[in-house]
């Protein structure tokens, strides 16, 4: 008889503890079995360590999130200059009112779902327009290692990147907020604070140089965004692109939070109700095709089958020149 | 009404005030502005954002502009008020920097008809 398991003459099942360890030593001769590996943490029954830190001794002598978030991306404890600045950043960007992921947040959990799912398709938005931290992270490190490498100045890179941006009519990542047209009120505020703590390095520097060598080819200024002030302050503050924008999508995500929080707290379910005040996001009247529908004007569905007129067999494609059961020439 | 406005003025990279003031209305900050600095988009884009938000913070010549604001007002009327004047033309301001005078005058005498209500 053909066992279950594909040809073997026992279920795993059926050995016994000492034939599956020796099947399991003969497997693994000549490889490790599988376990995690991390330089991040560890924990066992009655403690957790991060980065050799127990964690409960690191928030009872003082230590607070800004550190830890220090400690578990780049493995240390930040200076308290430091530590101050990723506060102020993240507080400034934690919250930006009806944006494309406090929107996203409240739509989703207009529909009642599990409320984390409201929070994490808040952050979902951030790409390549919302929150582009990624991609500002991508191209300030590539011209920085291109100004190394060709010896060139802050200075004249940037001037080098505004000018191959323009040319390919790319947008520079970090510059302009389509709301705060005359400068994001956080923006300058994150970059002062950084030469003002003394953590301003490279990467601000690079940022300022950009908005001068824009505002010199524009002939007015195009002012810095979140994005531009922050990211450039986290990647300063020694944290890796993907690190910095972890830490830019996920401080916002306290915000979605809040508003699925308030969505689901103090709107209706749906916002499709007839009975509200307001005409809501989903009602109907928001909807009338007379001001929202620009597709085709109603029209008949045309017939899927045609029917022999001869046999009377239905369900019949209307590509078919003949009933294949009677032969009936079809229309 | 008028309220203070303090004002430092920092080198960018050095971190060094160079100039500290105190001014007690718009009126006064535009003042100095105007007389300090040349660009007129300047001058009148820090002035209208001192009659709305507390922290105003920007640069020009490798300098920053570190303000301090107790004005706060609500920005829908106070943009209305820069449109009317010509301050803002459109969401553009003005390269004439007489307007950003006629703007601060015009906040400092207004004022309580701007807060937010």
């Amino acid at each position: 008889m053909k066992s279950k398991n594909g040809g073997c003459k026992k279920l795993s099942s059926e050995r016994s503890f000492e034939e599956r360890r020796k099947i399991f030593e003969e497997i693994f001769k000549d490889r490790e079995p599988f376990h995690w590996r991390t330089n991040i943490s560890y924990k066992t029954v009655s403690k957790i360590v991060a980065k050799g830190y127990d964690t409960t001794e690191l928030v009872e002598k003082g230590y607070g999130f800004m550190d830890v978030l220090f400690l578990i991306f780049q493995g240390r404890l930040p200076k308290p200059n430091e530590a101050k600045m990723l506060d102020y950043l993240l507080g400034g960007f934690c919250e930006h009112a009806i944006s494309p992921s406090a929107a996203s947040a409240r739509i989703v959990a207009s529909g009642r779902p599990l409320i984390n799912a409201a929070f994490a398709a808040g952050i979902m938005t951030f790409g390549m327009a919302h929150g582009p931290g990624w991609s500002h992270a991508e191209i300030m490190t590539e011209y920085l290692n291109r100004a190394e490498k060709e010896g060139k100045t802050l200075k004249e890179m940037a001037e080098i990147l505004v000018k191959e941006h323009l040319e390919a009519k790319k947008p520079i990542m970090g510059i302009h907020q389509p709301q705060h047209v005359h400068g994001d009120p956080r923006a300058y505020a994150v970059i002062r604070k950084a030469f003002e703590l003394g953590v301003a390095g490279k990467y601000v520097q690079f940022q300022l140089e950009i908005i001068k060598a824009l505002e010199k080819a524009k002939g007015k200024r195009m002012h810095p965004n979140m994005v531009g002030a922050g990211d450039s302050v986290l990647l300063d503050l020694g944290f890796s692109p993907l690190a910095a924008w972890c830490i830019g999508v996920l401080a916002r995500g306290f915000s979605c939070a809040a508003h699925a929080v308030e969505e689901m707290e103090r709107e209706r379910a749906w916002r499709g109700s007839f009975k509200t005040k307001m005409a809501d996001l989903m009602s109907l009247e928001v909807q009338d095709p007379r001001i929202s529908y620009d597709g085709p004007p109603d029209r008949p569905v045309p017939e899927k089958y045609v029917k022999c007129q001869n046999c009377g067999a239905s369900e019949l494609l209307s590509e078919f020149k003949a009933c294949p059961y009677c032969g009936q020439k079809l229309k | 009404m008028v309220k203070p406005i303090t004002v430092k003025r920092i080198g960018m990279y050095d971190n060094k005030i160079k100039e500290n003031h105190k001014f007690n209305s718009l009126t006064e900050f535009y003042q100095w502005l105007s007389k300090s600095f040349e660009d007129p988009v300047f001058v009148n884009r820090v002035t209208y954002l001192a009659a709305l938000r507390w922290k105003v913070v920007d640069f020009i010549d490798d300098e920053w502009i570190d303000a301090i604001s107790e004005y706060r007002l609500f920005e829908p009327k106070v943009m209305a008020l820069a449109q009317k004047i010509g301050l803002l033309e459109g969401l553009e301001f003005s390269k004439d920097k007489a307007k950003g005078l006629e703007f601060a005058k015009k906040v400092d005498e207004q004022y309580q008809n701007l807060t937010f209500s």
